[in-house]
This record gives structure tokens, C-alpha cells and sequence, in this order.
């Protein structure tokens, strides 16, 4: 009798089925105008973020995140783009990766990787750096840092082109050189995304320049397996970041960085 | 009346399957990788190879298939010296156990180890693949004349911080470490 009443008063209660299959309509409709889960921001970057190439020596971008204290954020912000400075003079790169492989593919085991400058001349060179212009895009802050006032009109805002630039897919090959590109993918915090992409396209420059492989292949009964091991060792002279790009619909990072041989 | 339910319900579940489903699906036969994948280029000056890897990750699969495609050029660097390439055969299972002989077969094992100067991607490419990333690469090694300016000026890098390690400048930051490191392990630091 109880069940029948609460049976009662939750029938009366519930919306019709018509009502439902309206409420799931509505969210089917939803869904299909925002593909992919929603629309994800287009973030307007400074001209000199994406096109750091472009300026010329003499600049050095800087991240942090986006505190509640700005004042905060750019000192450190700039910090980070004195070290990114004496990065670009000289850098030394050890990086290593392990895979095994089966029937199933390749598998990564991990990587150690060390990025090692001078850290004598970050002090030196933060402070004779100047916050030439700051940024705040999304939960991010970016500073140019520099002596100079950077190139008339570098420091619009600018949403990132739609289409990939052809960088993307094919590494710029010029004589006295060597370009690498670098990836990532979209991580909660912005910077995170193009620090990890910035320091991908740097270890591959060390990939370039020299790399160690060993590789390991048994067959036995026909299911493969393998290990493979690289390593690489690298000074780095005069390696600096070119052009950025974000891939907005799929969620990707690249960075462009060259070196000169 | 129950006509409409049945058709707004599978309105609703059409809908649900082709918004909600992950995106586009794949055409069926549609290459996973662009045509360059499997027809690489012929140059006397390079040596190419191609691989392909897929991760959840975009960096891995990119470093998956960055790593194949490297080992696949020293691969063809050893073939080409007739250098350390080891290739032989095991006899495996051999004995008096009738199942272990019907299971005989021959296990391959290769070794490579070989060091590279100048690989780089030629063209590379990514895409998302259900909740994954497919990376393709096109890898290059400029071997003979192409090679010579970037291998010289890596060796004089190499040459350099050789020199610096053997500085007095760096033995002293070894002591003075090793001093540190010392002083540290006393203190149980």
C-alpha cells in the first residue's frame, strides 16, 4: 500500500514521456552544435609571441601563470625569460628514452632528460631586462623581454590562424640552419602547454645535432619484441624560438626553434 | 500517439549517435598517414625512412614514431657499412619433448647501435584517432656531402665542451662538489 502511494506520487511528479524525449532531443541538439565536447576559446596571442623569430636578437619571452597579484606574475614571468635568454646563448642537453615493443606496438618506458645553463648569468641578465610588453591570455601571462622597444606593431593582438602553417608538417630547411618542431598537447594551465612544446622542439635539436640509438628486435614464434634505447648529448649554441601555433579545434601546441650551424 | 514516441525516440538516438559519437568516423579505406608515408623520396644525398605510431599522448606518439624512424635509418646506415649488423639464427625448443619439437621455429634477433648526426624530420603529421593521437614521420639523414657541414660543426661543439671538461676550470667545480657532496653526507643532509 506505502509502495503504491510513493509509486503514486513520484508518477505524478515525473515529467510525461513527451517531455522526456523533448528533454533529450534538446540535449542531442546541443551536442551536435557543439562538436567535439564544446567550443573550446580562441585566445587572442601577442604578434610577438607567435612570430618571436621575426624581432630579431636581443628578445626573450617569458611565462607565468596568471596570479591574482600581477606584480607578482610578471617578476616572474620576467625571470623566466632571462633564463629563456641564456638558454638561447648556450645550453647543454642530455635527454634519453626507453621503448619496449610486442605484438601489441611500441610502448614508452619514460625518459630523463637534463636542459642545463648557466645559471650564474640568469641573475645578471634579469636585471638588465625590461618587461616590454605583458600579456594575459587565458589563465596565462607572457612578458617580452628586452632593452629595446620590439619592431611598430608587434604588440597587436592577434587570434591564431586558423590553418596550420606549413612549419607544422615540414621543418624550414635553409642553408646554416638546423629547425626543429616541437608539440604538445592542451594542458589546464596555458603556459604548461607551450613550456612542454618549447622543450620538445629543444630536445629534438639535441636529436639532430647527435643521438645514440640501440635497438633490440627478437622474433620468436612470429610475436615480435623489442627494446630501444636513444640518447643524446648536445651544446646548443644560439638555439632560439621562432614562430608558435595553436591548433584551437584539435588541442595541439607547436613550437619552431632554430639553431645555427 | 505511439507512433510519435517510437519516431521522436529514434530521432533522438540518431541524433545522439551522430553528434555525441565522437566526431566523424573514419572513412572506410582512408589512409592513416599522407601519401608521402608510402612513397617515400629517392635522393642519393639522403637516406630516408617513414614510421608511424599512435598514443594517447601527441608527444609520444610523435617520440614513438620520431624513434622508429630513426632506428629504421640506422638501421639502413649498418646495411650500408656491413658494419655491426648481427643477424642469426636460434634453434629453439630442440629437445626430446615431442611438443617442444613441433612448436621448433627459428627466433631472429638483430642488434643495431649506431650514432647519428643531422636526422630531422622532412614532413611530419598528426591527427586525432578516436580519443588518441596518430603521429606520422618522414625522417632524413644527409649522408656523404650533405652531411659534412653539420658534422663538422658538431664536432667542434663536441670539441669545445671536451675541452671544457678538461679545464681546470671544471676540475675545480668536480672537487668542490665532491667536497660538498662529502660535507653533506657527514652532516645527514
Amino acid at each position: 500500500m506505502a509502495c503504491e502511494a510513493r509509486a503514486g506520487r513520484e508518477g505524478s511528479g515525473r515529467p510525461g514521456p513527451l517531455l522526456r524525449l523533448l528533454g533529450w532531443l534538446l540535449i542531442c541538439l546541443g551536442c551536435a552544435l557543439a562538436p567535439g565536447g564544446g567550443r573550446v576559446k580562441v585566445h587572442r596571442y601577442p604578434l610577438w609571441f607567435l612570430e618571436q623569430g621575426k624581432l630579431g636578437g636581443g628578445y626573450a619571452v617569458g611565462y607565468s601563470r596568471a596570479y591574482a597579484r600581477r606584480d607578482t606574475a610578471v617578476a616572474e614571468a620576467l625571470r623566466d625569460a632571462a633564463w629563456r635568454m641564456v638558454r638561447s646563448r648556450k645550453v647543454y642537453i642530455e635527454a634519453e628514452q626507453g621503448f619496449t615493443e610486442d605484438a601489441l606496438g611500441k610502448h614508452f618506458q619514460g625518459e630523463r632528460y637534463r636542459i642545463l645553463v648557466d645559471t650564474s648569468l640568469v641573475e645578471a641578465t634579469a636585471g638588465g631586462l625590461e618587461p616590454l610588453d605583458v600579456a594575459e591570455v587565458g589563465n596565462m601571462l607572457i612578458v617580452l623581454a628586452g632593452k629595446e622597444p620590439p619592431p611598430e606593431g608587434y604588440k597587436v593582438r592577434v587570434p591564431v590562424p586558423s590553418s596550420a602553417p606549413s612549419w607544422t608538417t615540414k621543418p624550414p630547411k635553409r642553408p646554416g640552419w638546423v629547425y626543429a618542431v616541437g608539440a604538445a598537447p592542451r594542458y589546464f594551465y596555458l603556459q604548461n602547454s607551450w613550456i612542454y612544446a618549447e622543450r620538445d622542439a629543444y630536445l629534438e635539436l639535441a636529436r639532430i645535432v647527435g643521438l645514440k640509438i640501440w635497438d633490440l628486435r627478437k622474433a620468436l614464434a612470429g610475436s615480435p619484441e623489442g627494446v630501444q634505447m636513444t640518447e643524446s648529448r648536445a651544446v646548443l649554441l644560439g638555439a632560439e624560438v621562432v614562430a608558435r601555433w595553436e591548433d584551437v579545434e584539435k588541442g595541439a601546441f607547436y613550437v619552431l626553434v632554430r639553431m645555427p650551424f | 500517439m505511439k507512433g510519435l514516441y517510437w519516431t521522436a525516440g529514434l530521432l533522438a538516438a540518431g541524433l545522439l549517435v551522430l553528434s555525441c559519437g565522437g566526431g566523424p568516423p573514419q572513412g572506410v579505406g582512408e589512409a592513416p598517414c599522407p601519401e608521402w608515408f608510402s612513397n617515400p623520396p629517392q635522393d642519393p644525398d639522403f637516406l630516408y625512412a617513414t614510421a608511424t605510431a599512435v598514443s594517447r599522448d601527441l608527444q609520444l606518439a610523435l617520440n614513438k614514431a620520431k624513434t622508429e624512424a630513426r632506428a629504421e635509418l640506422a638501421s639502413q646506415l649498418e646495411v650500408r657499412m656491413q658494419g655491426l649488423r648481427k643477424k642469426f639464427d636460434e634453434e629453439v625448443g630442440l629437445g626430446e619433448d615431442a611438443q617442444l619439437l613441433s612448436m621448433y621455429t627459428q627466433a631472429t634477433k638483430e642488434v643495431i647501435s649506431q650514432v647519428m648526426v643531422g636526422s630531422r624530420i622532412a614532413k611530419q603529421y598528426t591527427k586525432k584517432e578516436g580519443t588518441g593521437w596518430r603521429a606520422c614521420v618522414l625522417m632524413e639523414l644527409p649522408i656523404g656531402a650533405a652531411n659534412k657541414a653539420l658534422v663538422d660543426r658538431i664536432k667542434a661543439n663536441e670539441q669545445m665542451y671536451t675541452r671544457f671538461r678538461a679545464s681546470q676550470t671544471f676540475k675545480e667545480l668536480e672537487e668542490e662538489v665532491k667536497k660538498f657532496e662529502e660535507y653533506k653526507k657527514e652532516h645527514g643532509m
